[in-house]
């Protein structure tokens, strides 16, 4: 389950757009080994999910 | 009748000498009138920063929809050895510009966009392309982008590729000069 899904997951009202070229959301990947993360959280009403709730998510998956 | 007058410096010690080349042909060189510093072959504006990198190797996998720093793992050519760790760090201050293609594959689920960005010390500087296809899922699917931007950049200012697309599976930025590469050079110093 990629970041993105993991993201969705948590808030399903998210649409693509809130990760498009002007959206409030963008994930981003540096290409160093740390993989995806969240670059930049803007969203007006939701907060940027915790570390634990992209876990939970994983782990009940 | 205008002159032309060849002075010394009372600070220097040097002596430059102008030299003729081994030839049997008469040859005027005219000056041109206005003022200014002569170009030499190793000034910057004629030696300038030059590289054309590419992807080579593995391909790469990106996650649909993250914004990936893109590699380039081979180079065409680096005039003045700007080019390393997949960033262009040009030494010199000037107007650069900058040309990047990219092409991405989605295996399964079709590709949706394609989106090619510039980045000036870690932070989006300009997004050079965006590109759609008509998605049908369940389809095997590629884009292919290409943006050129020209830039004035610092001599330490470092300039990177990130790339986003949105698809139905993961995305494959295929290996291969002919599909992605990034080149630039030096249009005018500053």
């Amino acid at each position: 389950m990629n970041l993105y899904e993991k993201i969705t997951a948590v808030y399903p009202q998210l649409r693509i757009i809130d990760f498009n070229t002007q959206g409030t959301i963008e994930l981003r990947n540096d290409s160093d080994g740390n993989g995806d993360y969240i670059a930049r959280w803007e969203h007006p009403t939701l907060a940027q999910p915790t570390q634990e709730q992209l876990d939970a998510v994983e782990a009940g998956s | 009748m205008s002159k032309v007058a060849i002075s010394g410096n009372a600070s220097g010690t040097g002596t430059f000498t102008i030299q003729a080349p081994n030839s049997n042909t008469d040859r005027v060189l005219s000056l041109p009138d206005e003022a200014g510093t002569v170009l030499t072959s190793a000034s910057d504006q004629v030696a300038g920063p030059a590289f054309s990198a590419y992807k080579s190797g593995s391909s790469q996998t990106l996650t649909s929809g993250v914004v990936t720093r893109i590699t380039y793992e081979s180079e065409d050519f680096d005039t003045n050895s700007c080019f390393a760790s997949s960033t262009f760090t040009p030494t010199v201050a000037g107007y650069y510009q900058l040309n990047v293609l990219t092409y991405g594959l989605a295996t399964s689920g079709g590709i949706d966009s394609l989106e090619i960005r510039l980045y000036k010390n870690g932070g989006l500087y300009q997004i050079l392309s965006k590109i759609h296809s008509s998605r049908t899922s369940g389809d095997y699917g590629d884009l292919i982008a290409s943006g050129s931007t020209v830039v004035y950049s610092n001599g330490t200012d470092s300039w990177e590729v990130y790339v986003r697309s949105y698809a139905g599976s993961n995305i494959s930025i295929s290996a291969g000069r002919f599909y992605n590469n990034f080149n630039g050079c030096l249009v005018r110093t500053a």
